[in-house]
């Protein structure tokens, strides 16, 4: 209890679900704060209180393991069973706190966003004790008890901290999976019994839930919610149980392994070498670079955790792969274009967590085996043992990708189905998913150098992957690929085009996010560990002192190249394109409704004929359009002035000629930005009377873009001449 | 030669570990005495590059340990006090991998040069045994190995022989007395046997700072025909603690027995005895110790 990272996982965990619960909007009548709202921000807090159960009640006996204390605790007169109570409870008293911190911070979050006038999150309803302490008891608790005693017993039995990661992803992944179950109708009873958190559980329960039930229901045990919980509490139970009776403390502290006892009998002759040479050139320290990077990366992919690992990413791939390569339940032809979008949905995240994972095991590898105390005295540069951990882990990401095709082709092959494509595995995966496992391997490696502690660094890494785009998109309703980390424009991979023009815009911004983790990367080194530090303040004073003139000058280089590549994005994104944030198109449109709404109801012309000439120039991406019309006036009133608005998606349309009855008008009101036009007729159109209209249209796109640019070019064309 | 000028560090909790440290080393065997928590294990640290000081200076031949570690790096040689293995490598693989970092080019020697190493520390035979199963005293003989390679110039040697049975330490003490003809090597000690049959020269470190520094025997004269013994009851201990300058309090035969320093002849039923290093230490640092 008096670690201070303790305190620090209190506090996230009031934090998080604080932060849900004044962010929590409702679009329907269900209360912003109804019981299930609680349910689902208390239920999801549980799936992210993953990191801290592990931290809190994995870590003490592995500690004890690690510290030797285990030996002296053992000689003390408490016997195994109340070692266990006392450790595993201890640990859980700690949990429960957590727990408790969650619950106060949702209660808080939500009366902060009652109090906060904002009507479109939806009404509040009056605070509900039984809403949050049944979800602390049913979610909170139960999850806790479950992970608390899968952890507890993990570290246990097997003493090794890469179980504790297996562990958790094993159960983020049945969570996974349970969600994917739930949506479909032939699988959703399987949901409740792999969902260990009990919220697609619940989901399943509210699935067909009205609002007024949603509104006024408390979370129970009945149905088949109840069944997961009693289901999963007593896995929970059996496992506690298990470990309770089955630890001793001789087990514990006896190693299984075998000692080799290898002896080589083998007669000594000296060499004779009396002299040696002792190079310290640039070459040899190249050298040493690779075989340290080599090491270390033999050191990471030989680790049985890491095989296991990626065995259950292959799995996943490929599950997922067979699960949406349907349409409504029929299996489609194993594409590769397919193959390569739906590996990689299933891949990458898992991609992503091992990276992160190894990221910091290799940060901290050295310290926890205790090497680092000869390493560090030898003469090797600072920026060799930086940049060989990272040298490292990009060959773990490189293997990655490559497994990521490896998995595509063994589908494919599985389902009989022979053209493979390389060309375009190739390029999709390492054009596109390569460059996100840099960019977050190298985040990750920043964050665990200037952190100390694992698990908050892990945390930490996470946060800033999975939060930002969440805060980018729902606090500050932005898409901008600039801001959201990793982020890159749409692309749409087609037969026709192959990848098409998206690679481009994709291309630019992966070098921008590589450069952005080039800069931390740089950054890192001037904190990176060496030896032995006392202090924060020590640390600080000795980056200081690595600041010399060549760092200085390769930081300023990423900064450099940072900033043009992300200006010369921005000039595509924005500039030659279009690219707002969330609340622009609704404040346009309402504005526009402001504006032109007088105009809804008068009478409107009407299309009798039409004939429509269009040129697609699909090199140069561009569309020019014609439409002869023949329209008539249905209504008894004249008509004397026409309005067109343009909907097709491409921003840089132009509307470049108007021709009506043979003569050429331009419109006396332009709004370019709702993209409404409205032209005055030279003499007015009477009731019933026909006349020919002629509208030019041109289309061009410059750049690259956020949007995809989809191909019902046509369907657009026609309808073009908007309320007409 | 090993200058260390004015070097001082507090820890942030407040503890100062090295306070105005003053030495010249030169080429040889010197021993660093002084008791658990003196400082010695910072100093040892602070020489070997792993440490920053406070304030002073630290240079050996012509090198400024503080501004160009890289540089002292090439030519030291340090076996820590405590360390860690990679637990499934070889001792021969370990080492081979250490000589290529310590510069060791091309195969073919830096193969024959490990062995050759291996053979001089008595591991020969177990060059093939995972360092994970190694015992203690083999570690040890890994570690200084490893601390070889290279023959470097300035070697540290921090509590090597803590830890380890009779029998080990003598080879532990034989290997180490090859060293020191042509590099300065400091062997960081609070066991006084160590320095007795190793040293040449040494300094008594306690507390932060060099209380004394000399040729060991040298210093063990000062205290001739000043130190006296005699058997008491241990409950007279603290009564001639505070009437003697007692040096040390001991068992022998199953009997209790204190040493005292006096500079004439303290009276009844003392006798002189024959004062050696230890006598002089315990002197040096000025408690009284229950041996």
């Amino acid at each position: 209890m008096r670690r201070p990272a303790t305190y620090i996982y209190i506090f996230l965990m009031l934090l998080i679900p604080l932060l849900l619960a004044v962010f929590e909007k409702s679009v329907t009548a269900q209360f912003t704060n109804s019981p299930n709202a609680i349910v689902g921000i208390l239920g999801g807090m549980s799936v992210l209180s993953l990191f801290f159960y592990a931290a809190v009640m994995g870590v003490p006996v592995f500690r004890d393991e690690e510290h030797g204390t285990a030996q002296t605790y053992f000689t003390f007169p408490v016997s195994e069973k109340n070692y266990i109570l006392g450790r595993f409870f201890g640990s859980f008293t700690i949990v429960t706190f957590m727990n408790l911190a969650a619950v106060l911070g949702a209660i808080i979050g939500f009366q902060i966003g009652g109090f906060l006038d904002r009507p479109d999150y939806g009404t509040y309803t009056d605070f509900n004790f039984w809403s949050y302490f049944l979800s602390f008891v049913y979610l909170l608790t139960f999850n806790a008890f479950f992970i608390g005693s899968l952890f507890f017993s993990l570290m246990t039995f097997f003493k090794r901290m890469p179980i504790l990661y297996l562990g958790g992803i094993v159960i983020l992944l049945a969570t996974i999976v349970s969600g994917q179950l739930v949506s479909k109708l032939d699988t959703e009873w399987l949901s409740i019994y792999v969902d260990p958190f009990g919220e697609n559980a619940h989901g399943y329960l509210t699935k067909y839930s009205s609002i007024s039930e949603l509104n006024t229901m408390q979370l129970s045990l009945t149905g088949k919610f109840l069944v997961n919980r009693l289901l999963w509490l007593g896995i929970g139970i059996a496992i506690f149980l298990f470990t309770f009776f089955k630890f001793s403390y001789k087990g514990f502290l006896v190693s299984k392994k075998k000692k080799n006892t290898k002896e080589d009998n083998e007669v000594f002759e000296p060499s004779g070498l009396t002299t040696i040479v002792q190079s310290f050139s640039k070459k040899a320290q190249r050298e040493n670079l690779w075989s340290l990077g080599k090491i270390e990366f033999l050191s990471i992919v030989k680790e049985s955790v890491f095989l296991v690992l990626i065995v259950i990413g292959i799995l996943i791939a490929g599950f997922v792969a067979y699960q949406s390569n349907q349409i409504y339940g029929t299996p489609s032809l194993p594409l590769t274009r397919y193959m390569v979008v739906q590996i990689a949905g299933g891949i990458s995240l898992f991609s992503i967590i091992i990276l992160i994972i190894y990221a910091g095991e290799a940060v901290h590898r050295t310290r926890k085996n205790k090497t680092f105390e000869f390493y560090d005295a030898l003469p090797v540069s600072n920026s060799t043992l930086y940049l060989f951990k990272i040298i490292a882990l990009v060959g773990v990401a490189v293997v990655l990708t490559l497994l990521g095709i490896l998995v595509g082709i063994l589908y494919q092959t599985g389902n009989g189905y022979f053209n493979y494509e390389p060309g375009m595995y190739f390029t999709y995966n390492f054009a596109k998913i390569f460059p996100s496992y840099v960019a977050t391997l190298l985040l990750a490696f920043f964050i665990h150098v200037l952190v100390n502690n694992k698990f908050l660094g892990h945390f930490i890494v996470v946060a800033i992957y999975l939060g930002v785009p969440l805060v980018m998109t729902l606090a500050f309703k932005t898409t901008n690929p600039l801001l959201v980390f990793g982020g890159v424009p749409g692309s749409f991979l087609s037969d026709l085009n192959g990848f098409g023009h998206y690679l481009t815009g994709e291309f630019w911004l992966n070098l921008y996010w590589i450069l952005f983790t080039c800069i931390l990367a740089a950054l890192g080194k001037i904190f990176w560990n060496r030896g032995f530090f006392s202090s924060a303040k020590e640390r600080l004073k000795l980056a200081r002192q690595r600041l010399t003139g060549k760092t200085i000058a390769y930081t300023l280089f990423f900064v450099f190249a940072f900033i043009s590549v992300g200006g010369y994005s921005f000039y595509n994104l924005k500039v030659l394109n279009q690219l707002e944030d969330g609340d622009y198109s609704d404040k346009l449109s309402a504005d526009a409704e402001k504006a032109y709404g007088k105009y809804m109801d008068k009478p409107h012309i009407q299309v009798i004929d039409l004939k429509a000439n269009i040129d697609i120039y699909p090199a140069e991406r561009k569309v020019d359009a014609q439409g002869i019309f023949k329209v008539v006036n249905p209504s008894e009133q004249p008509i004397d002035t026409v309005l067109m608005e343009i909907k097709f998606p491409i921003s840089d349309t132009k509307i470049d000629k108007v021709i009506y009855n043979g003569k050429e008008i331009t419109p006396f009101l332009s709004d370019t930005l709702y993209r409404l036009f409205i032209y005055k007729l030279p003499e007015a159109l009477q009731p019933k009377d026909t006349a020919d209209l002629v509208i030019e249209t041109k289309v061009r796109t410059h750049g690259f873009a956020m949007d995809t640019e989809t191909g019902d070019i046509l369907l657009r064309q026609a309808r073009h001449p908007g309320r007409i | 030669m090993l200058s260390i000028t004015e070097l001082n560090k507090t820890y942030p909790n407040g503890t100062q570990a090295l306070n105005n440290v003053n030495l010249e080393i030169g080429k040889g065997m010197f021993g660093l005495l002084g008791p658990n928590g003196a400082g010695k294990s910072t100093l040892m640290r602070t020489i070997a590059t792993l440490q920053n000081a406070d304030s002073g200076s630290i240079v050996f031949d012509g090198i400024d340990v503080f501004a160009a570690p890289d540089e002292l790096r090439k030519v030291l040689g340090y076996l820590p006090q405590d360390f860690g293995v990679y637990p499934k490598v070889s001792a021969e693989m370990m080492l081979n991998h250490i000589a290529k970092i310590k510069g060791i080019q091309g195969k073919g020697d830096r193969a024959s040069y490990v062995s050759d190493l291996l053979n001089k520390v008595n591991l020969y035979k177990f060059r093939k045994r995972n360092l994970g199963d190694y015992s203690g005293g083999m570690r040890q003989r890994f570690g200084i190995a490893q601390a070889l390679i290279g023959n470097p110039k300035l070697i540290i040697v921090d509590e090597p022989t803590a830890g380890l049975d009779p029998l080990e330490r003598n080879r532990f003490h034989n290997l180490l007395s090859e060293l020191g003809e042509d590099a300065v090597v400091i062997l960081s000690t609070h066991i006084v046997d160590d320095v007795v049959n190793l040293c040449t020269n040494m300094a008594v470190f306690n507390e932060g700072s060099v209380v004394v520094q000399g040729h060991p025997q040298e210093l063990s004269n000062t205290l001739n025909g000043k130190v006296y013994r005699k058997n008491i009851s241990k409950e007279e201990t603290e009564k001639y603690q505070s009437e003697y300058t007692v040096l040390s309090t001991y068992l022998r035969s199953g009997n209790f027995n204190v040493n005292v320093y006096s500079d004439t002849h303290p009276g009844e039923g003392f006798e002189p005895v024959n004062n050696d290093l230890e006598d002089f230490y315990f002197y040096s640092i000025n408690q009284p110790q229950t041996v």
